[in-house]
């Protein structure tokens, strides 16, 4: 299976992935942010960005995850009633 | 990249096709990364902190100052729940500005006290009445919203204003309750950080003039002042006085020094009236000479204190005891020489070119380079325990930093956002292996 291939069959893993790379990264990125910001005033920019931005990212990436698996899940259901017999749930 | 293993065959079998990810999901994805990107792209651009040409910026600063024309307090032993009735000031200024993004003013005559201006526009509404209008006879400002309020009334007259940087109020008038009057009252109060060269300063300074009290007690005029200087190295500046003039009893003149009064017929200054002026006596008054107290990073100033007691309550009038507080933490950025070429280690050094080093304390510049050329600056900074009096606050040098009154930091809060975001992951991974993973 190709790159491309595998983006396609597997988007929500790969979205998923991505998300969760970047949300640690704006995490890291805010973090550093922080810790150069002397008044309070100027760390609140970072902690917006990169704090709550980064959460937000993650939380979408692991939501993906699990939505994919759970895809699969149904995939194999399909695949079984499919094999039983019972095409009409495969419409 | 996860291996799906079965449902990877499944897949890749054609038996149930991936579907393409619908546009609307991808938006809902692309949307908050960019959002979140963009932001923080923002916030990189601006967030860096200032500093100055002098090499010092803020960490932190609170600016207080605070000016009562007449403080009044009421007590009535008598009375339920609390004894202390009535504290309240005519006329008020106050000004703050802190590291936190406050400046605010207020200047109000006469000032009722915090709970008496607030509460019934929160009680009110509670219990079904409408709310009340706004305290008319102040004028409150704070930036950026509200950067500027005059209020006149009658005689009285209040402004305050705040700019992000510094905050001011003044409140002049005069006015007569019974047997007591004060002929004319100014206040002021301002409070101001000065970014550029780390400097804060809180002033307040209240003059009354002409006051009367019981008919018997006269004073021509009472100024105080209090003014906290305190640049970004070096000591602060702490001043207060209290100026008493024309100050009579019965058509007698009280003298007034720093230690106390003195009395007719007495050389020895005495702090307190009670029981050693008849007249005063007799007309249920007393006077205190209230010292001026230093504070934590500031100082109150000297002031009055007239006693009038009648068989149901005792009222204390205040003049004087203005009050400046200014506390900042300051990070110095020394300018440090890097030669260029050939170093040239000096005698005993191991070779290595001199670092920054002021040679003399409060020196927040570098030292001077010897030779070559200066082309680049190599931040240095310290952090210096802080001194509660600013009389008896050593000068450091560079390590100028103070303890600021209050230390806030959003690091800490970052941090639980970090564990936050790790917990999610986690949960959301253990979800996905015994919630909905097929083993």
């Amino acid at each position: 299976m190709d790159f491309l291939t595998l983006v396609r069959n597997q988007w929500d893993r790969v979205a998923a992935w991505v998300a969760i790379v970047l949300g640690a990264l704006l995490l890291l990125l805010g973090w550093l942010g922080v810790s150069d910001a002397l008044l309070p005033t100027e760390q609140v920019p970072y902690i917006v960005s990169g704090g709550l931005g980064g959460i937000c990212l993650i939380g979408i990436g692991v939501m993906l995850w699990l939505s994919a698996d759970l895809r699969d899940e149904w995939s194999e259901l399909h695949e079984i009633a499919r094999q039983l017999g019972r095409e009409d749930v495969t419409q | 990249m996860p291996a799906c293993g079965r449902r990877a065959g499944i897949r890749r079998g054609g038996l149930r096709p991936r579907r393409r990810p619908p546009a609307i999901l991808t938006a809902l994805l692309v949307a908050p990364l960019g959002v979140a990107l963009a932001g923080a792209g923002g916030a990189w651009s601006s967030g860096s902190p200032h500093v100055s040409a002098s090499g010092a910026a803020f960490t932190a600063f609170d600016v207080v100052a605070g000016a009562d024309g007449v403080r009044v307090l009421v007590n009535v032993p008598s009375a339920p729940l609390s004894s202390n009735v009535f504290d309240g000031g005519a006329p008020v200024t106050q000004a703050l500005v802190n590291g936190i993004g406050e400046s605010r003013a207020l200047a109000s005559v006469p000032y009722p006290g915090d709970t008496a201006v607030s509460l019934p526009s929160l009680v009110l509404p509670l219990v079904g009445l409408p709310a009340p209008p706004d305290y008319p006879l102040m004028a409150s400002s704070a930036a950026p919203n509200k950067p500027k309020a005059v209020v006149d009334s009658g005689p009285l007259h209040m402004a305050a204003q705040s700019d992000t940087h510094s905050s001011s109020a003044e409140a002049t008038g005069g006015g007569s309750s019974g047997d007591n009057a004060i002929g004319r009252f100014a206040t002021s109060a301002s409070a101001s950080a000065d970014p550029t060269v780390a400097k804060v300063v809180a002033k307040a300074e209240s003059t009354t003039e002409a006051a009367s009290f019981g008919g018997v007690l006269n004073v021509g005029r009472v100024h105080a002042l209090a003014n906290v200087t305190r640049p970004a190295t070096g000591k602060p500046t702490t001043t207060s006085s209290l100026e008493i003039d024309g100050l009579t009893a019965a058509g007698t003149t009280i003298g007034v020094t720093s230690k106390g009064f003195v009395l007719p017929g007495s050389t020895s200054p005495v702090p307190d009236t009670s029981g050693l002026s008849p007249v005063l006596d007799a007309a249920g008054l007393s006077m205190q000479y209230v010292q001026s107290q230093p504070v934590t990073n500031g100082i109150v100033s000297a002031g009055l204190a007239i006693t009038v007691r009648s068989p149901s309550a005792t009222v204390t009038y205040v003049l004087g005891r203005v009050r400046a507080i200014a506390s900042s933490t300051v990070t110095q950025t020394a300018v440090a020489p890097v030669e260029v070429g050939i170093a040239q280690p000096a005698a005993g050094e191991s070779g290595a070119a001199p670092a920054a080093a002021p040679s003399s304390p409060g020196a927040g510049s570098a030292a001077a380079s010897p030779a070559g050329a200066t082309v680049a600056a190599a931040p240095v900074t310290s952090a210096a325990p802080a001194a509660t009096s600013a009389s008896a606050r050593p000068s450091t040098g560079l390590a100028a930093s103070r303890e600021p009154s209050s230390t806030v930091s959003t690091t800490s809060f970052y941090l639980i956002l970090v564990i936050g975001a790790l917990i999610g992951l986690v949960g959301g991974v253990l979800v996905r292996l015994f919630g909905v993973k097929l083993t």
